[in-house]
């Protein structure tokens, strides 16, 4: 009996503890607030050819996504839903927020590919090259994985990646896992509460 | 160095499992050597037992094989089914105990191994855990637990987290095994061994709720673990499939592992009723049989 009590006392306290240290905002896509690395950028190249680090980006919230040019669905697919949140979240919340594109397929894009490529979808998205070393360094420690296919009879192949999208607040810190699959509404919704 | 070979490279250094891996590789080697010069002789089936368990963990943790694992939700399900059912079996299979105590340095066994084994709390908890009705329910809850989609997706990023999960997994394999391969005779007393019956229905018990999680996730048509989509699987593997896969390794494998310990257990069930069966067929000169009910 004063063990079905004790226990009955636990579960009500854990209850109320859940409901009082519920924060004011959830999150829709996946908060990783804690559990993920922040933005490091390992000496990237912009397509100006400058060398950025994340300090450049500290008074934005980051977003930063990985893919290659040639990506035939998922990276336009990923980048058409972030141009689509920017415009809705208006001007002046989407200038608190900078949209990196990291190239997994260095070898074909070039930094004038790149860039156009990045600023079709939007002007104010950002494309970065990595190569090497660092782009691996990169690749581990976003746990990302990239395989790249057998060249077809064009020369073209197929870089498989990470579907992921990583957003990083202004201390740099990786808030929030979604992808390009994830609802306009929900992107809208948490960038907004992140750069609001 | 060739492309082959670097898939026994760790893709990601741990020095613990290194370093735990290979202590207790030294000490096992060098129990077997002092042994021999007692008289005392491990047989071989006991020693490939505890090679191949051992190799199998380092293996799971410390090759290219931990990538796969982190990429291909199948892999991650062969890699814990390696490290809680698999590689924990051959090693309580093995019993180790006394090879171990014997080719650890003697300041170490008798400083510190000795001392924690001997203190009273530590066997309190011990002795908790190895309560066949507690094992099952870690054992079981454990599977279940890094399972919740929820707690799957955030212990597969987060480094020490993921860690944790599959030291966690090893360990309470390692308890879960011993538990139910003591040669020991069963003892009514407080950490003597169970009884033969209990510990098949501890199999048994163990075995449902593991062909139920494991033809849930296998059968269902709902992604359950968005996490490898998010990092990126390696190789080109449908999203379903891969959960499919990696539902059925859950439930098949895992659930005969429950009827392999069911053998070992009634094979030391009948030797325990039938000692002079056992004495007929092992020479006298012969104690590696003898070690079996002592380590």
């Amino acid at each position: 009996m004063i063990g079905v009590a004790i226990l009955a006392i636990v579960l009500v306290a854990a209850g109320g503890a859940m409901v009082w240290l519920r924060p004011a905002y959830q999150y829709r896509l996946n908060d990783v607030t804690g559990h993920e690395p922040g933005l490091k950028l390992f000496g990237a190249r912009d397509t100006q050819g400058a060398v950025r680090a994340a300090s450049d980006y500290s008074d934005k919230v980051t977003v930063l996504y990985m893919g290659y040019t040639h990506c035939p669905n998922v990276c336009p697919l990923t980048l058409a839903r972030l141009h689509a949140a920017m415009k809705r979240l208006g001007p002046e919340t989407a200038g608190r927020i900078q949209v990196l594109f990291v190239t997994l397929d260095p070898g074909r894009d070039t930094a004038h590919l790149l860039r156009q490529y990045v600023r079709a979808f939007d002007p104010r998205f950002r494309g970065l090259r990595l190569t090497g070393k660092p782009l691996q360094q990169f690749e581990k420690r976003y746990h990302v994985s990239v395989s790249y296919g057998e060249p077809g009879t064009s020369g073209d192949y197929v870089v498989n990646h990470s579907g992921g999208v990583f957003v990083f607040d202004r201390a740099g810190r990786m808030r929030l896992i979604g992808s390009g699959s994830d609802p306009l509404n929900d992107w809208v919704s948490d960038l907004r509460h992140l750069a609001g | 160095m060739p492309a082959w070979l670097t898939f026994f490279a760790p893709y990601e250094f741990a020095p613990t499992v290194a370093l735990v891996c290979a202590l207790a590789l030294i000490f096992f080697v060098s129990g077997l050597v002092r042994l021999r010069a007692q008289g005392e002789l491990v047989g071989s089936g006991r020693s490939i037992a505890w090679f191949v368990g051992l190799a199998l963990i380092y293996g799971a943790l410390q090759t290219h094989f931990d990538y796969w694992s982190q990429h291909i939700f199948f892999v991650h399900r062969v890699q814990h089914l390696l490290l809680h059912h698999v590689a924990p079996f051959l090693i309580a299979l093995s019993l180790p105990g006394r090879p171990l105590m014997a080719g650890m340095p003697r300041a170490l066994r008798e400083r510190v191994v000795l001392p924690i084994v001997r203190n009273r709390a530590v066997r309190g908890v011990y002795n908790a855990v190895q309560m066949p009705s507690i094992a099952a329910f870690l054992f079981v809850g454990l599977i279940y637990l890094w399972l919740i989609p929820a707690v799957h997706f955030y212990a597969m990023l987060n480094v020490p987290l993921y860690h944790a999960m599959n030291w966690g997994m090893a360990l309470d394999g390692l308890l879960f095994w011993i538990m139910v391969l003591d040669p020991r005779p069963p003892s009514g007393e407080r950490g003597g061994a169970p009884g033969y019956v209990r510990r098949l229905g501890v199999l048994a018990a163990v075995m449902f709720p593991q062909i139920i999680l494991g033809a849930y996730i296998g059968l269902t048509g709902r992604e359950l673990y968005p996490v490898y989509a998010v990092c990126g699987r390696i190789w080109p593997v449908s999203a379903m499939t891969d959960q499919h896969l990696g539902g059925f390794i859950t439930w098949i494998p895992a659930a005969m592992m429950s009827a392999i310990g069911g053998v070992v257990v009634l094979r030391r069930w009948m030797r325990n009723e039938n000692p002079a069966h056992e004495e007929a067929h092992v020479p006298p000169q012969n104690e590696s049989r003898r070690l079996q009910t002592t380590a």
